[in-house]
């Protein structure tokens, strides 16, 4: 399967991106609002479900592969799994809920631990519902303060409003471009550190 | 050009014919030709003919070609048609795998619970030999039978793509085992055979559900770091089932593997397991309705199921399933109660592994039936009645044979005949009884219990006949043994139990012997007394002992016995044929003691044999006299044996059997002859 991966290569450029945050948080609704320009205001959990769509990042046509994840707990066992499949994660929490926001630090560590053979990871600390200011019980300072703290960008978005909805997608995919392009390079010197393991502390 | 078209006509039919010779035909040509304009317009006709047969060999070769080609088609379509049909077997097979599946889990009738418990391994097995043959179907990976426990879940046609490009890669069938996701390759050319292509363990893949993007249309993705695999379904429906059966499958490893480490460290409390695990009452996705197993003794159930377990508590233990039984009767299956009912099952398998000790042969011997009673009627409760039959009468079986055991072998044969009797028939009675109460509810057991029987008897005879018939009784001791077990098996018909007939069977054997046995005596000693036949009157010294005598024949039933004595103490027959009537009458009485129906044969061979030589003695006897004197006094004997003797054993062997005898019949009139014309049959000696 890996040597297929790179058998096509007038395939567009993919990346996989993950939308990672506890339940209800609006993941999916980020990721509707993304794909289709649509708001859907009915919740129902997600299990796991992945949409691909073709974008033009900075001039180049390339495709942007969302795998939106299940936030409850039940699933944190084969979370795992999912993670290590993504190149670049979209840390959401919802601004109304303290909880979710709390929770963002287990999601990143989960992520470091699964992908800990890799340097900097891209990744976004999204701050979601912003439209409903009057209920905000995460102040932005708060947010702001942990994403400089692990070294990543803090962007508040709506899913509702559509504000700042492309801007955490396409910033991400920039990183992820970035990401890979230093690694050609590195490939060119010595051959794959991907397949060694260590355990380093990073981002 | 009619001529020429005929002259063509003869010349295709002459080409034609089977015994056209070409050497003969071309000397016969250049016989009649006269020129070379005739042989010239000749090869034009020949030629002619040859252009038209090659026209119509092409016509056909066309033809025929064309109805190859049909059926080349019609094979195409059969072969289409074939395979379909294959396909759609496949897929109900796979629908019937996936309803005995859900049959299985959902049945909660008694029946299957009991199967499910009672022979747990045999459903696996059913499941294991299911994923022998579909893997047979694929080539290369036999050592996944090597896993025990594994067995197949799901499988299906998928097609494979790319998961960068979306190119169609190929054509996959997989196959989701209970703890793996194999993938193979269909072989080409050889529809139905696969080839391994891939295996994944569950717990390292995840599943992607593909959101409908065209031209991604009924896609599933499948993660395992580091790559991952899109598989599309044939449709919509076909989709979910995977994603949701792929999604039951890894929970349900995961909730089995739990179960194990569980299972590994029974120790720990395992109250708070229910209530600690709130996320999976959350999954409100998957169990479309709850079911409240808060409540405080559904908490506590598997707990106190312990405790009662340890403290002897059968009763309790029972009592607390049934109640967990009713309250769930009505709920649906949903994910918590599966788990809740596993937890319960350990349990019950463990309650019942207790009172299976219980009821083991070798651990509650005294106290009769009824110190199993307890242990019974709660594996009874539990659905396991055909189990707790099965010991209970086990049970029983090894207590009878002790109490047979430990019965003092006592010098008096009858005196241990009785007691065995009683000690045998009363427990056979109180375990019928206990039986009648314990499963008064499953008929079903009856059988089992009348089949116990039956070698409980066994048992009693083999003590029986060791004691009565190896120790080589008398005829009247045996009569009186056998008359005693009979009327303890009769009382056995007030429980409606009658095994008189099986007591027959199992006795007939020993008592023929015994018979014979005391026949071959009874000759040897006539025979004996015979060989010292005086012919002479009997003198018995005194009045008293005629009178005794007189006493005893009347008892043998000869009434007019006294016809043949004297005065005082002489008797008109020959002590041989007094002490014959004595003995043979003591024997027929003892015989009739002893009579059913099998044994008739027997005894009137018996009867027959004993006769004959008494006859045969006196017809001899009487042959070979000289003396007019002794003869008169043999005459004498042989009518006193003949009308008293004879008649006497017809009367009593009819009154006691219920038939009259015609062979004894036949043997008294054929002799007659011989008696009332003695001289006529020196010449048949």
């Amino acid at each position: 399967m890996a040597a297929n991966k790179n058998k096509n290569q007038s395939s567009l450029v993919l990346h996989k991106v993950i939308m990672v945050g506890s339940g209800g948080v609006g993941k999916s609704a980020l990721t509707l609002q993304f794909m289709y320009d649509e708001f859907v205001e009915d919740y129902e959990p997600t299990k796991a479900d992945s949409y691909r769509k073709k974008v033009v990042l900075d001039g180049e046509e390339v495709q942007i592969d969302i795998l939106d994840t299940a936030g409850q707990e039940d699933y944190a066992a084969i979370r795992d799994n999912y993670f290590r499949s993504g190149e670049g994660f979209l840390l959401v929490f919802s601004i109304t809920e303290h909880e979710s926001f709390t929770a963002t630090a287990e999601f990143r560590e989960q992520i470091l631990r699964v992908k800990a053979e890799e340097d900097k990871i891209p990744l976004l600390v999204v701050g979601n519902k912003s439209d409903l200011e009057d209920r905000r019980q995460v102040p932005m300072d708060e947010a702001r303060g942990k994403a400089e703290e692990w070294g990543v960008q803090y962007v508040e978005t709506s899913a509702k409003t559509r504000a700042n909805v492309d801007k955490v997608f396409f910033d991400l995919m920039r990183e992820v471009r970035t990401k890979k392009m230093s690694e050609n390079k590195d490939k060119n010197g010595k051959k794959s550190g991907k397949s060694k393991k260590g355990f380093k502390q990073r981002c | 050009m009619a001529e020429g078209g005929g002259s063509v006509q003869r010349l295709r039919r002459q080409l034609e014919s089977n015994s056209f010779q070409a050497e003969q035909y071309v000397k016969l040509l250049s016989q009649q030709s006269d020129g070379d304009r005739d042989l010239q317009e000749h090869r034009q006709r020949i030629q002619s003919l040859a252009d038209e047969t090659a026209q119509s060999l092409k016509r056909n070769v066309y033809q025929n070609y064309r109805q190859f080609i049909e059926t080349a088609k019609e094979i195409s379509y059969l072969e289409g048609e074939m395979y379909q049909l294959s396909h759609i077997l496949t897929e109900q097979k796979s629908i019937m795998e996936s309803v005995t599946q859900a049959l299985l889990y959902t049945d909660r009738s008694e029946a299957a619970r009991e199967l499910q418990t009672a022979f747990p391994k045999e459903a696996e097995e059913g499941k294991v030999r299911n994923l022998t043959t579909l893997l047979e179907k694929v080539e290369g990976c036999k050592n996944l039978l090597e896993t025990p426990g594994r067995y197949l879940v799901y499988n299906g046609d998928l097609t494979e793509f790319d998961v960068d490009n979306m190119a169609l890669i190929q054509k996959v069938h997989a196959f989701l085992m209970n703890d793996c996701l194999l993938i193979a390759t269909s072989v080409p050319n050889r529809r139905g055979i696969y080839k391994y292509n891939a295996l994944h363990n569950l717990d390292d893949l995840a599943v992607v559900n593909v959101k409908e993007n065209p031209p991604m249309k009924d896609m599933f993705k499948i993660l395992m770091f580091p790559e991952s695999r899109i598989f599309q379904a044939e449709n919509a429906k076909i989709k979910k089932e995977w994603l949701e059966i792929l999604e039951q499958t890894k929970k349900n490893k995961a909730l089995n593997e739990k179960q194990k480490q569980e299972e590994t460290t029974p120790q720990l409390p395992v109250v708070p397991e229910i209530p600690a695990n709130p996320f999976i009452d959350e999954d409100g996705t998957f169990d479309e309705v709850e079911v409240d197993l808060t409540i405080d003794w559904i908490q506590e159930l598997p707990e106190d199921l312990d405790v009662c377990i340890a403290q002897r508590n059968f009763e309790g233990a029972v009592d607390l399933l049934d109640k967990l039984n009713s309250y769930l009767e009505d709920k649906p299956l949903t994910h918590p109660v599966k788990e809740l009912k596993s937890k319960v099952d350990e349990r019950v398998r463990q309650l019942t592994d207790v009172l299976v000790f219980e009821l083991s042969p070798d651990r509650s011997l005294r106290g009769g039936p009824k110190a199993t009673r307890r242990a019974v009627s709660q594996l009874v409760r539990l659905g396991q009645s055909t189990k707790a039959c099965e010991l209970f009468l086990k049970n029983q079986a090894a207590a009878v044979q002790t109490a047979i055991r430990q019965l003092r072998i006592e010098g008096a044969t009858l005196l241990y005949i009785h007691k065995l009797c009683n000690v045998f028939f009363t427990s056979l009675l109180e375990t019928a009884k206990e039986f009648e109460m314990d499963f008064a509810e499953n008929h079903g057991c009856y059988s089992a219990f009348i089949v116990w029987s039956r070698l409980a008897l066994k048992m009693f005879v083999d003590a029986f006949s060791k004691q009565v018939f190896d120790s080589k009784e008398s005829l009247s001791t045996v009569a009186e043994c056998v008359k005693v077990a009979k009327e303890h098996c009769k009382q056995l018909s007030e429980i409606g139990l009658d095994l008189t007939f099986i007591l027959h069977t199992l006795l007939v054997k020993d008592i023929k012997a015994a018979l014979q046995s005391y026949k071959d005596i009874v000759i040897e000693a006539t025979k004996h007394r015979n060989s010292e036949e005086m012919w002479r009157r009997m003198n018995l010294m005194t009045p008293e002992v005629l009178g005794k005598l007189r006493e005893e024949m009347r008892n043998c039933g000869i009434n007019n016995f006294d016809q043949y004595t004297g005065d005082d103490c002489w008797v008109n027959i020959s002590y041989t044929i007094v002490a014959f009537t004595k003995q043979t009458m003591a024997f027929l009485e003892e015989a009739l003691k002893l009579y059913f129906p099998e044994l008739h044969m027997v005894l009137l061979e018996c009867l027959m044999e004993i006769i004959l030589v008494a006859i045969q003695h006196v017809d001899y006897s009487l042959r070979c006299e000289q003396e007019s004197e002794k003869k008169a006094f043999i005459r004498q004997n042989a009518s006193f044996l003949y009308e008293n003797v004879l008649v006497v054993v017809e009367k009593r062997f009819e009154e006691g059997v219920g038939k009259p005898a015609k062979q004894l019949q036949e043997l008294r009139n054929s002799s007659r002859l011989v008696r009332v014309n003695p001289e006529s049959t020196t010449s048949v000696v």
